[in-house]
């Protein structure tokens, strides 16, 4: 009895911090861990990316990647600038990177519906964008005109304008 | 762990976080999946918490966790997927409650 107490006593006090990892992520964001070395190299990437200057973000993403950031904003981070210069193809796939490390960030979704939507797979830009309204009503709303405006670009870098970005 | 997971999946406002991972990952009837896995963690979770129909119980959730490794975790490498040795964890001690039941294991 005092056992099944304790345990439920425990569970009340971890519920919080298992509850945490349902909040969504930001593009901006770096996980815990990650090399010293690749942070620089995606924050030189996020600054390159805000000023739109796609094949030098590129080449400092895929460093970050390389030097063992393997975290999901830089993997997303990365296929929206292949996006950007026209790689929708290699964008998907790091995109779907980006979802195998973590199935529910909402930004990838929602960019790889527009990555879909640039190629002309209206369809499966909707399956994203189910699930993206599941996650994030705000980025879904935003998705939605995307997708009946059949225009990827549609306020897709909202991010980048906010006060929290680094 | 399963309780509090279930009850967020069920009433805690995770459903559609649920229903967005199965989604993403391919699993089939992502809805009513959702609805199920909730049912049976919070369930499950209780069972195990008060020794009631543990054998059942657990090994259904070991199943479960099963599946989690299967079509979540292992896509994600075994090395730096941070869930993943806790999952497996959690279906040994699925599989090991399993076969003796609450007695033997108290």
């Amino acid at each position: 009895m005092m056992r099944g107490l304790a345990l439920a006593c425990a569970l009340l006090i971890l519920a919080p911090w298992l509850a945490s990892g349902a909040r969504a992520a930001d593009v901006t964001e770096i996980p815990a861990g990650v090399s010293s070395e690749a942070v620089k190299a995606f924050k030189r990437g996020l600054e390159l990316h805000k000023s739109k200057e796609w094949a030098a973000a590129i080449k400092e993403y895929e460093r970050a990647v390389a030097l063992g950031g393997r975290f999901p904003e830089a993997f997303n981070n990365l296929a929206y600038c292949y996006r950007k210069i026209g790689q929708v193809d290699r964008a998907i796939e790091l995109y779907k990177i980006a979802l195998q490390l973590r199935p529910t960030f909402p930004q990838a979704h929602d960019y790889l519906a527009r990555a879909y939507l640039a190629k002309g797979d209206r369809a499966a830009a909707l399956r994203e964008y189910d699930i993206v309204r599941r996650l994030d009503a705000k980025l879904a709303h935003c998705l939605r005109v995307a997708i009946d405006r059949n225009d990827p670009d549609y306020n897709d870098m909202p991010w980048a304008s906010s006060p929290n970005s680094p | 762990m399963f309780l509090v997971h279930g009850w967020l999946k069920l009433l805690g406002g995770h459903h559609d976080l649920t229903v967005a991972l199965f989604l993403t990952v391919g699993i089939p009837l992502a809805e009513t999946a959702a609805w199920v896995v909730g049912g049976l963690e919070l369930l499950g979770g209780l069972a195990l918490l008060t020794a009631v129909l543990v054998r059942p119980a657990a090994a259904l959730l070991a199943v479960e966790m099963a599946v989690v490794i299967a079509v979540v975790r292992l896509p994600q490498g075994f090395v730096g997927a941070w869930e993943f040795e806790f999952v497996l964890l959690l279906i040994c001690l699925g599989l090991a409650l399993s076969p003796t039941g609450a007695r033997r294991m108290g």
